[in-house]
């Protein structure tokens, strides 16, 4: 593939904020650090919020030296202030869990303030990232509690729908999966009747994280059966890594993005079909589940699955799985 | 058919003493930018007589629609009342709050409130002096470009986030899976001309993209009125009446991200960016117009359906305006795209042009699957009451209301074309 380089910078700066975001992801999972310089300058200076992925990539390649860029936005987060919405806070509390991740604890005091105030930036979209963490700082840590992450639902606005809505919920059964607290189990037990089947899908995926044995796996797949959705089955198919499953769901679902993360799920259970499966994905209508069977061979195969992509970047026109076979290419290892 | 057009401007005269609606403000309100105006359209055949009018509102309520209805009937005692909010976000909150609410003062609402009123009068008044014969011509014209973009960006675990404006925040760990449904790629319009000529003098058209430029402090006409200017720089004759279409999750993110946090980046960036999207959009127009085929109209007939609302629902009121072969179709709230094309399943009229932000003042109307996704428009929901609800109930309730909209337009789109 030529110029890949040149598609990753031209992803950074297109016109389309998602290209923008995914392009930095793709530098961060796949380890492109010739592009290091390209994806600092993009998380000071770019005025969408989406450029929080690029944090997330210099923290995913220990760029040490952009913590002092980082420490700058934690103050000045350069976006366009929605104070009655999430982006300028959520900016700045990206730029400080990033800081956290490199262990730098500048931006502490603003996630103070927020988990003080019971943010949903804190409390919802941050919550795992900051229970994933070696060294949760002691002070933010009274914050993330069971009771705490649970008793918010019914606060603030829209009688609490900000906290409650599907989105937000999602990331709560992610942090659920992480707490340490054995309650948190019947908590996404409960989220496994949410009229969500996304909200489902991370409950099932936290309550595996947290109990991998077959009472839960079989839990989770009668939920599943029951709920009847490709989402509800290519997630319980992931927790029992049923490759076959997962394989069909890839190839005949009707929803694209359905078919996606079968690719991806494949790629989790690091499953000998995702070869086959993710062949015949490379050549599917939707830009999605290309780019997934991109990344999801690339990741488990590393340098071997650029023979899969031999040819595909001359026919591709989307430029997202462009920026993935680029990024797969110049990547200096697989992203996890 | 005959048809005649008017306009008003109706600014408020003490700004100082009103806040805009949308989104909420943090500064005073320093002014008007641009004025805001209403258009109406007096279409009238045989004994049937409709009036349209499209207001520089945020939505419209309905002690606005009452008096506004009061006023037609003094002047046309039988004709049908369409009236829509072009869901502007820098007009004044009139029309949703009530006088001696929120920050508004009882004065300064109740003038405001008048100005509208009288506003319409006027222009009612003017589109009746202006009642002349015509032909329609009606297409749903391509958008080649990016203006109104899908405003909610779908993640790796399948919910959704806002993606308007400057959006959107991704958390970490999420891939961004691309946008939860397509752009805003046509604009509907209704073109009326005298009969011999070659331009229209009325057009109304429907994009389906919230008009978003909020955040100026001053009151200001947005999208809808640069595209008003734009057509009117091209056509000094032509009025343009700016509706919406099925927009609830779509919006102008085309002319994001503003480039500085003060406010006179943001005002220069609200006029650079609001007179681009107006010139883009009556340049699409332009190019259509040579191309549109006119024809005499000679059947026009209403049909309207009001669900009575519960203590927690509006009423919800469709309406369906038959003009020869095409059919204008006026429903409630921010309703998603993709009831526009179950709007539109098998064809049921020759050309279908939807109104949205009728006077049900409802809200955002997801569909299923959208509500499962998530994100802003679904916390919202449709009800104006949802204390005793908790979320999963409310829901449960709002589920059913794009699907209960689209069968009852259906409805009303198939007896006033009978196969």
């Amino acid at each position: 593939m030529k110029n890949a380089s040149e598609i990753l910078k031209s992803g950074l700066k297109h016109i389309d904020p998602l290209v923008n975001a995914e392009a930095a992801r793709l530098i961060g999972d796949f380890h492109v650090r010739a592009l290091i310089p390209e994806l600092i300058e993009h998380a000071r200076f770019h005025r969408f919020y989406s450029k929080v992925t690029a944090f997330y990539a210099l923290s995913r390649m220990s760029v040490t030296e952009a913590i002092p860029h980082l420490q700058k936005l934690v103050d000045d987060p350069n976006v366009s202030d929605d104070w009655y919405w999430t982006g300028y806070k959520g900016v700045r509390a990206a730029a400080a869990v990033t800081l956290l991740q490199m262990g730098d604890d500048a931006g502490v005091p603003y996630l103070l303030e927020l988990a003080k105030a019971g943010h949903v930036v804190f409390i919802r979209w941050f919550a795992p990232a900051l229970l994933r963490l070696q060294k949760l700082p002691p002070e933010l840590a009274g914050y993330l509690t069971l009771e705490k992450l649970c008793s918010s639902e019914k606060q603030k606005r829209y009688d609490g729908g900000e906290y409650s809505e599907p989105g937000a919920l999602c990331m709560l059964c992610e942090a659920l999966g992480l707490v340490d607290d054995p309650a948190a189990d019947e908590r996404l037990e409960f989220y496994f009747g949410h009229y969500s089947r996304f909200v489902r899908g991370q409950a099932y995926r936290s309550l595996h994280l947290r109990r991998p044995d077959k009472t839960s796996a079989q839990k989770i797949v009668e939920n599943a059966k029951k709920q009847g959705t490709d989402f509800d089955r290519l997630v319980a198919a992931e927790v029992q890594k049923d490759s076959a499953t997962l394989s069909e769901i890839a190839r005949h679902a009707p929803a694209a993005f359905d078919r996606g993360s079968a690719i991806d799920a494949l790629a989790v259970i690091l499953s000998p079909s995702l070869i086959e499966a993710g062949k015949l994905a490379l050549e599917d209508s939707d830009l999605y589940v290309r780019q997934c069977a991109v990344e999801s061979l690339a990741r488990n195969h590393g340098a071997a699955a650029q023979k899969f992509f031999e040819g595909m970047a001359d026919k591709e026109k989307e430029i997202r799985v462009l920026c993935a076979l680029a990024a797969t290419q110049l990547g200096e290892k697989g992203a996890s | 058919m005959k048809l005649g057009a008017g306009t008003a401007v109706i600014s408020p005269k003490s700004w100082d003493k009103l806040t805009m609606s949308g989104m909420g403000r943090r500064i005073p309100t320093r002014g008007v930018l641009e004025d805001l105006a209403l258009e109406v359209f007096v279409l009238q055949e045989k004994d049937e007589t409709a009036v349209i009018c499209v207001v520089d509102q945020l939505f419209i309520t309905e002690p606005v629609a009452t008096n506004i209805g009061n006023r037609t009937r003094e002047r046309l005692p039988h004709a049908h009342l369409i009236l829509c909010a072009d869901h502007i976000h820098s007009a004044t909150a009139v029309a949703v709050i009530a006088p001696g609410k929120d920050n508004l003062t009882s004065d300064g609402c109740a003038e405001a409130l008048e100005i509208i009123y009288e506003g319409f009068s006027k222009a009612l008044a003017q589109a009746l002096q202006d009642v002349r014969e015509v032909e329609v011509a009606a297409a749903r014209i391509p958008v080649p470009i990016k203006l109104g973009l899908n405003r909610r960006a779908k993640l790796g675990n399948g919910t959704c986030i806002t993606a308007w404006d400057n959006g959107a925040l991704i958390p970490p760990g999420q891939k961004c899976a691309g946008k939860s449904s397509e752009d805003a790629k046509w604009i509907d319009v209704l073109a009326f001309r005298e009969p011999g000529r070659t331009e229209p003098f009325a057009m109304l058209s429907s994009y389906p993209s919230h008009v978003h430029f909020y955040e100026v402090p001053y009151f200001a006409d947005e999208a809808a009125g640069a595209a008003r200017r734009a057509m009117k720089k091209r056509y000094p004759n032509l009025t343009l009446m700016y509706a919406l279409g099925c927009c609830g999750n779509i919006a102008l993110g085309s002319a994001h991200p503003i480039p500085k946090n003060d406010e006179e980046s943001r005002i220069a960036w609200y006029q650079e960016k609001s007179n681009a999207f107006g010139e883009a959009f009556a340049g699409i127009l332009s190019d259509a117009l040579g191309e549109l085929s006119y024809a005499p109209v000679n059947q026009m007939s209403y049909t309207s359906h009001r669900e009575p609302g519960t203590e927690r629902e509006q009423d919800l009121q469709i309406e369906t305006l038959r003009l020869g072969s095409h059919a204008i179709c006026v429903i409630p709230g921010e309703i998603f795209i993709e009831f526009d094309a179950d709007l539109r399943r098998d064809k049921p009229s020759n050309s279908l042009l939807v109104m949205t932000y009728n006077r049900s003042f409802l809200g955002y109307v997801a569909t299923s699957l959208g509500f499962e996704e998530g994100s802003y428009e679904t916390m919202r929901g449709t009800a104006k009451e949802t204390g005793y609800l908790s979320p999963t109930e409310r829901v449960k309730s709002d589920l059913a209301t794009g699907d209960s909209i689209v069968a009852k337009a259906r409805e009303q789109l198939t007896a006033l074309f009978p196969k």
